[in-house]
C-alpha cells in the first residue's frame, strides 16, 4: 500500500512531461527526424550479418519521414538527405527492392532527381536481374525525363523479355512516343505502377499525379481540338474556355495554377510537387 | 517469551496449469522455548523447508501467523535477532569468504571490529581460516555448508535456524557443527534446525517435532520418546550349523534367518538361561546388543500411520 | 535509534558487492575491452567520410557506446535478480534483516553506479579520440562537446530504464531467459514508438488501418519509454543547439519513467514468494 503511494508522484511526473515532451518533438524541424546515416560502408561494418535488416529499416525510415512530412504537413522533405538515405540501403542490400521502388516514386518527380534515380535503378538492375520493373522503370526514366529515347528503348526491350506486361506498355509507350504524348505515357506509366503500390503513402501521392497528370492530358486533348478548329495555337489556356471547348480551367491538385509556356506546352506553377508552386510563387 | 511460535500456520500452493491446491502445511501450532535446541524432523516433502521459509518470510503463509521473539516474521525486524542457514545455500560466488561474512555482519550492523573478531572465531572454530580469502567460487559443498554456518552467526543471533546443516558435511564437518551447537546453547541461544539423519537428534536436541504431510504430528521432550532402560536383548549368530538352529528352535526362541546369519529377541530376565543353552548345543554368539527403544521406531510409526 | 543508519548502511554494502562483482565480472570485462578495442577503430573509420571526419567519428563512436552499453546492461541487469533467483543466493539476502525493497533499491544503485562507471570511461576513451581527430581535421563548426557529454548522459538515462526494466520482469519471472527477451524487445520497441505514431498521424495510417490498431499504438507510445527522446546522436554529430526545455523535459521524463518501473518492481518483489 505504501509504495503504491509512492508511485502516484512518479505517476504525475510522467504523464506531465510525456504530454509536454510529446508536443515539444513534434514541433522539432523535420530534417532533425530522418536522422544521420554514416557512409555505407562504416553502415555495412557495423550492422554485422543484419544488414539487410539495417537496409530495410533506414528504407521504412524515410517512408516514414515522407509520409509525415509530404502527407501531413505539405512540407517539402529533405531531398538530398533522403537520397543519401536511400543510396545507403541500397549499398547495404543491393536486393532491397523497396528501396528503388521508393526512389523511382519520389526522386524523379517531386526531387527533381532523374539522374539519381537512375544510378539506383541501374545499381538495382545489376543484381535483382530478373527484376521486370527496374528495367520499366529505368525506361520510363530515360523516356520521360532524360528524353534518350535509345537507352529507354534498350530498358524496355529487357523489360519486356522479363515480363509481358511490359511488351504491352511498349506498345502503348511506341504509340505515345509517335504522337508526341508524354504525358499520356506518364498516365499509362502510373495507372501500371498504382494498383501494385501497397505504401498508402506512395499510393497516394501516385494519385495526386496520376489526377494532374489526366488533367493537363484534358487540356492538351482541348488545345489540339483548338487547334484543328481554329487553325492556330491558343493564346492562352484561357482562351479555351472562352471558345467553349471547355467549361472551366481544371485545378491542378498540387495547388499550383496550369498555363502555356512558350512553346505551346501546358506546365503548372507547381512543377507537379507539393510546397513548390507556393513558395516558388509564379516566377515562370 | 518464545524464541520461535506459529499459530494456525498454513501454507497451500497452487500447482500447474489447473492451479490445484497442495497443502504444504497445515493448522501448525509449535513453539520454541529459549535456550533449547529443537530438531524438526519429517520425511522430505513434508513441509520442514516450507515452515523455516515461511519463518524467514521467503514463503508467505496462507494462514495464521509466525512469531520470532514476539515479532511478526512478516517485518524486516523480526529477522534482527535470527540466524539462518538455508538447505545446501549458495551465496554470490564472486566473493572471498570473509567478504561474505563482511558483507552480511554490515547488513546487520555489526562494526568492523566486531565482525574481524567474531568472524575470526567463527571460521577459526569451523576449519575454514585458511581458504577465507579465496573466492566461493573454489569452494566444495562442505566448505560452503561451514563457511554459511559461519556467516549466520556473524552478528551472534539468538535465534538460530538451520535447515539440514548436516547435508554436505564429511563425518569430521559434522562433528564441528554438533560442538559449535551444543557450544551455542551452552551461551543461551535457541537453534532450529530441521534433518532427516535421526542420529544427530538423539546426540544434540532437547526437543524434537516430527512434521509429516504438513502436520505436526508430535512435539515434546526427546527423553520422553526414548530412554536408557531396555527390557530384551538382540542376539545374532553368524553361520549357525543347522542342526544347532533345530536346538534353538526346539528351546522355543522365534529366530529370524537370514543368508548367513540368525537374530533372535532374549528377554532380559532370560539372558543367563540362554547363554547357558548356547554353551550346550555348542553355538557362539556374534554380538548381543541390548534393544533399546529408538527415535527410529518412533519416527517410523508415525510415517507409516 | 539504529534504524536511521540501517538504510544507508544496507545500500552501502549492497553497492560494494556489486562493484566487486562487476570487476571480477570476466563477461563483464571482456565486453568492455571489446568496447575499447572498437573505440580504438574511429580514426580509421572516420577516414571514410569525405566532408566530415569529425561528424562520422563521433556517430561511429556514439554507435559502440550505446552497443556495448546495452550488452553490460543487459549482463548486468540480468544478474541482479534473476540470477540471485535461478542460483538461490536469494535466500540468504532476503532472510537478511532488510525489507525486499531495499533489497532491490541496494542492487539496482550497485547497478546503476557500475554501468556509470562503465559509460564514463568509454565517454572519455572516445573523447579522447575524437579531440584527436579535432585536432588533425579541424571541422568547419566546431564539435559540440558539451552536445557529446549530454548524450552520454541520456544514452546513460537508456541504460537505467532497460536496467530497471530488466529487473522489473526478473521480480515476476521464473527463468531468466524471458526478461532478458523481453528487455532486448523493447529497448529496440522504445526506440520506433515514435516513428510508429507519426506513421499512424500520417495519410497511410489513417485511412487504412483499424481503429484497433492505432488504439494499440497509440498504447504502445504511452507504455514503452520513447528512447527517441534520448537519442541525441542527430544533434551531437551536427553539432545542433539543444533547448534547455528539451532538455529538462527528456530528463524528467526519464526520472519519472524510471521511478514508475522500480517502484512497479518493489511491489511485485514484495509479493514474490521464494519457493
Amino acid at each position: 500500500m505504501k509504495r503504491i503511494v509512492l508511485l502516484l508522484p512518479f505517476l504525475l511526473l510522467f504523464f506531465g512531461t510525456h504530454a509536454a515532451l510529446t508536443s515539444l518533438r513534434d514541433s522539432r524541424p523535420p530534417e532533425v527526424r530522418l536522422g544521420f546515416f554514416p557512409p555505407a560502408p562504416v553502415v555495412k561494418a557495423l550492422s554485422a550479418d543484419q544488414y539487410q535488416f539495417i537496409s530495410q529499416l533506414i528504407t521504412l525510415k524515410c517512408l516514414f519521414y515522407f509520409g509525415t512530412l509530404v502527407d501531413v504537413r505539405k512540407q517539402m522533405p529533405d531531398w538530398l538527405r533522403l537520397q543519401r538515405a536511400l543510396y545507403t540501403a541500397s549499398r547495404l542490400d543491393p536486393y532491397n527492392m523497396d528501396a528503388y521502388y521508393f526512389a523511382q516514386a519520389i526522386l524523379p518527380w517531386d526531387a527533381g532527381k532523374p539522374q539519381e534515380a537512375i544510378d539506383l535503378l541501374e545499381y538495382g538492375f545489376a543484381h535483382r536481374t530478373w527484376d521486370w520493373y527496374l528495367p520499366f522503370f529505368l525506361s520510363f526514366d530515360y523516356a520521360f525525363f532524360m528524353k534518350d529515347y535509345n537507352k529507354a528503348g534498350e530498358f524496355l526491350t529487357k523489360a519486356a523479355e522479363l515480363n509481358p506486361r511490359a511488351a504491352w506498355f511498349a506498345t502503348l509507350a511506341a504509340r505515345y512516343y509517335y504522337e508526341g504524348g508524354k504525358t499520356a505515357l506518364a498516365l499509362a506509366y502510373l495507372r501500371e505502377l498504382i494498383p501494385t503500390t501497397r505504401s498508402e503513402a506512395i499510393k497516394k501521392q501516385l494519385l495526386i499525379r496520376a489526377e494532374a497528370l489526366e488533367r493537363i492530358f484534358q487540356l492538351e486533348e482541348a488545345i489540339a481540338d483548338f487547334s484543328k478548329r481554329f487553325h492556330r495555337a491558343p493564346k492562352d489556356l484561357q482562351e479555351l474556355v472562352d471558345v467553349g471547348i471547355l467549361d472551366h480551367l481544371p485545378e491542378d491538385p498540387y495547388g499550383g495554377t496550369f498555363y502555356l509556356d512558350k512553346q505551346g506546352k501546358v506546365r503548372t506553377t507547381s512543377k507537379l510537387a507539393f510546397g513548390k508552386g507556393s513558395r516558388g510563387g509564379h516566377k515562370n | 517469551m518464545e524464541a520461535i511460535r506459529t499459530e494456525n500456520l498454513s501454507k497451500i500452493y497452487r500447482q500447474g496449469l489447473r492451479q490445484q491446491k497442495v497443502l504444504a502445511v497445515n493448522d501448525l501450532n509449535l513453539t520454541v522455548s529459549e535456550g533449547e535446541i529443537f530438531g524438526f524432523l519429517g520425511p522430505n516433502g513434508a513441509g520442514k523447508s516450507t515452515t523455516i521459509k515461511i519463518l524467514c518470510d521467503l514463503i508467505r503463509p496462507t494462514g495464521g501467523k509466525a512469531t520470532i521473539k514476539g515479532r511478526d516474521v512478516r517485518q524486516p525486524e523480526a529477522r534482527r535477532p535470527m540466524g539462518y542457514l538455508p538447505e545446501n545455500p549458495s551465496y554470490y560466488a564472486f566473493l572471498s569468504g570473509w567478504e561474505l561474512l563482511e558483507f552480511h555482519g554490515t547488513i546487520h550492523g555489526v562494526s568492523k571490529s566486531q565482525i574481524r573478531e567474531r568472524g575470526m572465531a567463527l571460521l577459526e572454530m569451523l576449519d575454514m581460516t585458511e581458504a577465507a580469502h579465496r573466492p566461493l567460487r573454489t569452494y566444495s559443498k562442505g566448505m560452503i555448508q561451514r563457511l554459511g554456518i559461519a556467516t549466520s552467526l556473524i552478528h551472534d543471533p539468538l535465534v538460530i535456524i538451520f535447515d539440514e546443516p548436516m547435508s554436505g558435511l564429511d563425518p569430521v564437518g559434522r562433528k564441528l557443527v554438533k560442538d559449535l551447537m551444543l557450544h551455542l546453547r551452552a551461551q543461551g541461544k535457541t537453534i532450529f534446525f530441521s534433518t532427516h539423519i535421526l542420529h544427530d537428534v538423539e546426540i544434540i536436541c532437547d526437543r524434537i517435532g516430527i512434521i509429516t504431510r504438513g502436520e505436526l504430528k508430535f512435539s515434546g521432550d526427546l527423553t520422553d520418546v526414548i530412554s536408557d532402560s531396555f527390557s530384551s536383548y538382540e542376539v545374532v549368530f553368524r553361520n549357525p550349523e543347522p542342526h544347532q538352529v533345530q536346538s534353538l528352535q526346539q528351546e522355543k526362541f522365534s529366530l529370524r534367518t537370514y543368508e548367513d546369519r540368525v537374530e533372535l529377541e532374549v528377554d532380559k530376565e532370560k539372558l543367563s538361561e540362554f547363554l547357558e543353552t548356547c554353551v550346550k548345543i555348542g553355538l557362539e554368539p556374534y554380538t548381543i546388543d541390548p534393544k533399546r527403544f529408538e527415535l527410529e521406531d518412533f519416527f517410523m510409526g508415525f510415517i507409516s500411520e | 535509534m539504529k534504524d536511521g543508519a540501517a538504510v544507508p548502511r544496507t545500500l552501502s554494502a549492497f553497492i560494494t558487492v556489486a562493484i566487486k562483482g562487476g570487476i571480477r565480472d570476466r563477461v563483464i570485462s571482456a565486453i568492455l575491452v571489446v568496447g575499447l578495442l572498437l573505440l580504438l577503430t574511429t580514426p580509421v573509420v572516420a577516414v571514410f567520410s569525405m566532408r566530415q571526419v569529425l561528424a562520422l567519428a563521433s556517430s561511429y563512436s556514439l554507435s559502440i557506446i550505446s552497443l556495448v552499453g546495452l550488452l553490460l546492461t543487459l549482463s548486468m541487469a540480468i544478474s541482479l535478480v534473476a540470477r540471485d533467483l535461478e542460483q538461490r543466493s536469494i535466500y540468504t539476502v532476503c532472510s537478511l534483516p532488510i525489507s525486499r525493497s531495499s533489497y532491490l533499491l541496494g542492487k539496482f544503485l550497485g547497478f546503476a553506479i557500475l554501468i556509470l562507471l562503465a559509460v564514463a570511461i568509454l565517454g572519455c576513451f572516445s573523447a579522447g579520440a575524437l579531440a584527436v581527430l579535432e585536432r588533425i581535421y579541424p571541422p568547419e563548426r566546431p564539435f559540440a562537446w558539451g552536445g557529446f557529454f549530454l548524450g552520454l548522459w541520456f544514452q546513460y538515462w537508456i541504460f537505467l530504464i532497460v536496467g530497471a526494466i530488466t529487473v522489473l520482469f526478473s521480480t515476476v519471472a521464473t527463468s531468466n531467459f524471458l526478461p532478458l527477451a523481453l528487455s532486448v524487445g523493447i529497448y529496440f520497441g522504445s526506440y520506433s514508438t515514435e516513428a510508429v505514431r507519426y506513421y499512424l498521424q500520417s495519410g497511410g495510417g489513417e485511412d487504412k488501418l483499424s481503429p484497433a490498431v492505432k488504439i494499440f499504438g497509440k498504447l504502445v507510445y504511452w507504455i514503452l519509454p520513447n528512447f527517441s527522446a534520448f537519442d541525441l546522436k542527430t544533434e551531437i554529430v551536427y553539432g545542433l543547439a539543444l533547448s534547455g526545455k528539451t532538455v529538462l523535459l527528456t530528463q524528467l521524463y526519464g526520472f519519472a519513467y524510471l521511478g514508475i518501473v522500480l517502484v512497479l518492481a518493489m511491489i511485485a518483489f514484495s509479493r514474490r514468494e521464494f519457493l
